[in-house]
């Protein structure tokens, strides 16, 4: 079997509006994959059948672990957080409710490779656009999943921390050997670092 | 011990709350208000003696002080998952919160455990204000004892508590749950006034709310100093239709999760 995720035949609809159909296709680990598509194409409902968010109407998915544990799932909604708590509540909120062994250690090393240390103190609704979406990658990244979803995470992300994160993420891929999925309208990774697979 | 989720959450609920200062202290200012409020309308039925409140010592305010705080106590209760929920859905964290390494069972019972906390400091603030305004005071295991009694009443609370996010989840501002819940028990289970002025069709209503029981073990303990046994018989039927509540909530609530995967609709609101 595959050492990444398999999915068979997946098919799903809202209403009357297919989205997937008979969707098939194998993301190994130690890849990182584009999933592009125009709007509406099913990228967003791609990932969450994948993480579990949505079941689907029919097909399968099999993993040789367990995917809930295991997959790091980064939208782009900056805002999903609890605004009049700073940004370390916050963070040690989420980290404790996503791992029972969670290390505060690890969100430090982050908030401090992405040089917001100093922001740790700062209320949540007092960040920028781009902050918020900063700690909303950091709150994925730091429950250390072997998969890493970022849909459309890299929007309002300025050209230094976008570039930050796209080192962090193929640092990962070599290292923890992840599997990454990503679907981005910006630019992001040259293209040799990707395998893209078009909706 | 400091890295369990369940005291992450109270601390993160506790300055959620305390945030809105103006709110959290203005609950108080609430209390009080209604605290005095009762006690002027007991002042004006003094002199009048009623073979409803014997049992209670003829004391109306003390009576309805009770009343009134097991009230909020299982109000907070009820309404604090529906609204947890619902602020996730606006939020856009519901996924997070139904999606993580824990149980979303579990996580929900953590997300109940600061509104029980607050709910019964409630309680004890309710019975405190009273002392200081009414002529009586209260041993410290009366105390002990109550929040005895309100952490048995929970269980019942709990399965509504289920119900109602199951409600929300799927029906987003819908929280007819909670609303029927208050009203049944404000009109049956002798909040403001005893049981025993409903008429007997009513009456039979109000026995089979667990809640009646609670309240009644509640006023006995406090108006008698201990824990009456006569209502053993009757806390047996009550903890078996808690059993029920609970059993169906929890069915509901998994219900309601496998529905919002289903159609994709947990993060709509």
């Amino acid at each position: 079997m595959s050492s990444g995720i398999v999915l068979s035949e997946i098919s799903k609809s809202f209403n009357e509006n297919e989205v997937l159909a008979n969707f098939s296709y194998t993301f190994e680990l130690n890849n990182i994959y584009k999933i592009s598509g125009p709007n509406g194409s099913g990228k967003t409902t791609l990932f969450k059948i994948i993480k579990e968010i949505y079941l689907p109407d029919s097909g399968t998915i099999k993993a040789n672990f367990k995917l809930t544990e295991n997959i790091s799932y980064i939208d782009n909604n900056p805002r999903s957080f609890f605004h009049r708590l700073n940004v370390s509540d916050n963070l040690e909120y989420f980290l404790s409710l996503n791992d029972p062994n969670y290390q505060l250690s690890i969100v430090e090393e982050l908030m401090d490779f992405f040089e917001i240390l100093n922001f740790r103190k700062t209320l949540f609704s007092d960040l920028s656009q781009g902050q918020m979406q900063l700690i909303s990658i950091i709150r994925g990244l730091a429950n250390k999943g072997k998969v890493i979803i970022l849909d459309e995470s890299f929007s309002f992300l300025d050209k230094n921390i976008k570039s930050k994160l796209e080192s962090f993420l193929i640092d990962q891929q070599i290292k923890e050997k992840n599997l990454i999925l990503f679907c981005s309208h910006d630019v992001v990774f040259s293209e040799s670092n990707f395998i893209e697979l078009k909706l | 011990m400091k890295n369990l989720f369940i005291f992450k959450q109270i601390k993160k609920d506790f300055l959620w709350e305390y945030s809105y200062k103006i709110s959290f202290f203005g609950q108080f200012a609430g209390m009080f208000l209604t605290l005095i409020t009762f006690f002027f309308l007991s002042k004006t039925f003094e002199a009048n003696q009623s073979i409803h409140l014997d049992s209670y010592a003829n004391n109306y305010f003390l009576f309805s002080i009770i009343g009134i705080a097991f009230l909020d106590h299982s109000s907070i209760l009820i309404r604090s998952l529906s609204s947890s929920i619902r602020d996730a859905q606006a939020f856009g964290y519901v996924d997070t919160l139904l999606h993580s390494q824990r149980s979303t069972i579990s996580v929900m019972l953590c997300m109940l455990a600061y509104p029980y906390i607050k709910g019964n400091l409630k309680f004890v603030f309710y019975l405190l204000f009273a002392s200081l305004i009414s002529d009586f005071s209260l041993p410290l295991h009366t105390y002990a004892l109550a929040s005895l009694i309100l952490f048995s009443s929970s269980l019942f609370f709990l399965g509504i508590a289920f119900l109602s996010g199951a409600f929300v989840l799927v029906y987003k501002q819908a929280d007819p749950i909670n609303y029927l819940t208050n009203i049944l028990i404000s009109l049956l289970s002798g909040i403001i006034y005893p049981v025993s002025v409903l008429p007997n069709y009513l009456q039979a209503f109000s026995d089979a709310i667990p809640a009646t029981y609670s309240l009644e073990l509640l006023r006995g303990l406090i108006f008698n100093g201990y824990l009456a046994d006569e209502v053993d018989l009757d806390l047996i039927g009550s903890f078996f239709i808690t059993c029920i509540i609970v059993i169906i909530s929890l069915v509901m609530f998994n219900f309601a999760i496998n529905k919002v995967k289903k159609d994709g609709s947990s993060g709509k609101y």
